[in-house]
C-alpha cells in the first residue's frame, strides 16, 4: 500500500536563497522560531524532544525524527490529547533558489500503510513515536 | 480522551489507506444497505475479507451496520469524512501561513535575488 495524495498535506515554496542559507532556518531553534512557530524550544538532533508554541496559545510537543544536515528535517508533533502527525521538511536546489517541500501526515496513516513519507524518509516508527 | 477532530481524521485516513476498503466505501455510498455477501460477489476478495474491511470502516465511524434477519446491511456515515477534510484544510492553511512567513523573512534578507 502507498500513501495517497488525499491523505497527506503537501506544500512547497521556492525560497530566494541558496540551500545553505535556507538550511539555517531549519538547523536550530533560532532558525525555526518565527516561521514554524512563534516560540521553539528544541535541539535539532534525532531523538531530541522540545516544544513549539504559537501566539494564539496553542502548543505542541515536538520530537526530532531525522536530520540530514543541509537537506532534510523530519519531526513528529502533537498537542496534548491529540493524534501525532509527522512533518517532513526537505530542501532541494532550484534554479530560482531553494525549494522547500513540506509533507504532514497523521502517524496513524503512516502506520496503516506501513510506509515512509513520500519524500523518501523512513520517518515512521521509532520508539519515541510509539510512545506518542 | 475525547474523540477529537484530529484523532478522527487520523482514523479516517488510516481506514482509507487500503484500496479495497475505498472500493467498499464507494459501494456503501452508491448503494445504502448493501450486504457483505453482495460486496463479496462484486469485489475480488473473500466475504471474510469484506467483513474485515467493513469492521475497519465501522471502527473509523465511516459505516454503520443494521441487522435484518440473518443479513447485516451496511450504510455510509459521511460525517468523519468531513472531519478529515477539515483537518486537511486547516493543516494546509497553517503551512501556507508558515511558508509565507519564511519566504518573507528570506526575501527581506536577500532582496537582490528577487
Amino acid at each position: 500500500m502507498e500513501l495517497h495524495d488525499e491523505q497527506v498535506v503537501r506544500r512547497e515554496v521556492v525560497l530566494p536563497v541558496d540551500p545553505e542559507t535556507a538550511w539555517a532556518n531549519l538547523a536550530d531553534a533560532e532558525g525555526l522560531e518565527g516561521w514554524l512557530a512563534d516560540e521553539v524550544e528544541l535541539d535539532v538532533r534525532p531523538g531530541a524532544e522540545g516544544t513549539a508554541r504559537w501566539s494564539d496559545g496553542t502548543e505542541r510537543h515536538v520530537v526530532v525524527d531525522e536530520v540530514e544536515a543541509g537537506r532534510r528535517l523530519a519531526l513528529c508533533w502533537w498537542a496534548d490529547g491529540e493524534d501525532a502527525t509527522l512533518v517532513d521538511l526537505t530542501l532541494d536546489e532550484h534554479t530560482d533558489g531553494t525549494r522547500l517541500v513540506v509533507v504532514e501526515v497523521p502517524v496513524r496513516v503512516v502506520e496503516a500503510v506501513g510506509a515512509g513519507l513520500p519524500t523518501g524518509g523512513s520517518a515512521a516508527r521509532g520508539p519515541q513515536l510509539a510512545a506518542a | 480522551m475525547n474523540a477529537r477532530a484530529d484523532d478522527l481524521a487520523g482514523a479516517v485516513f488510516a481506514a482509507l489507506a487500503d484500496p479495497t476498503r475505498r472500493r467498499v466505501l464507494q459501494a456503501l455510498a452508491e448503494r445504502p444497505g448493501v450486504t457483505a455477501s453482495t460486496l463479496a460477489g462484486e469485489l475480488p476478495v473473500s466475504r471474510q475479507a469484506i467483513v474485515k474491511h467493513l469492521t475497519a470502516l465501522r471502527e473509523a465511524g465511516l459505516a454503520e451496520r443494521e441487522r435484518a434477519g440473518r443479513e447485516a446491511h451496511y450504510r455510509l456515515r459521511p460525517a468523519p469524512l468531513t472531519d478529515a477534510v477539515a483537518w486537511m484544510a486547516t493543516t494546509g492553511a497553517q503551512w501556507d501561513d508558515r511558508l509565507a512567513r519564511l519566504d518573507r523573512r528570506l526575501s527581506a534578507e536577500s532582496p537582490a535575488r528577487r
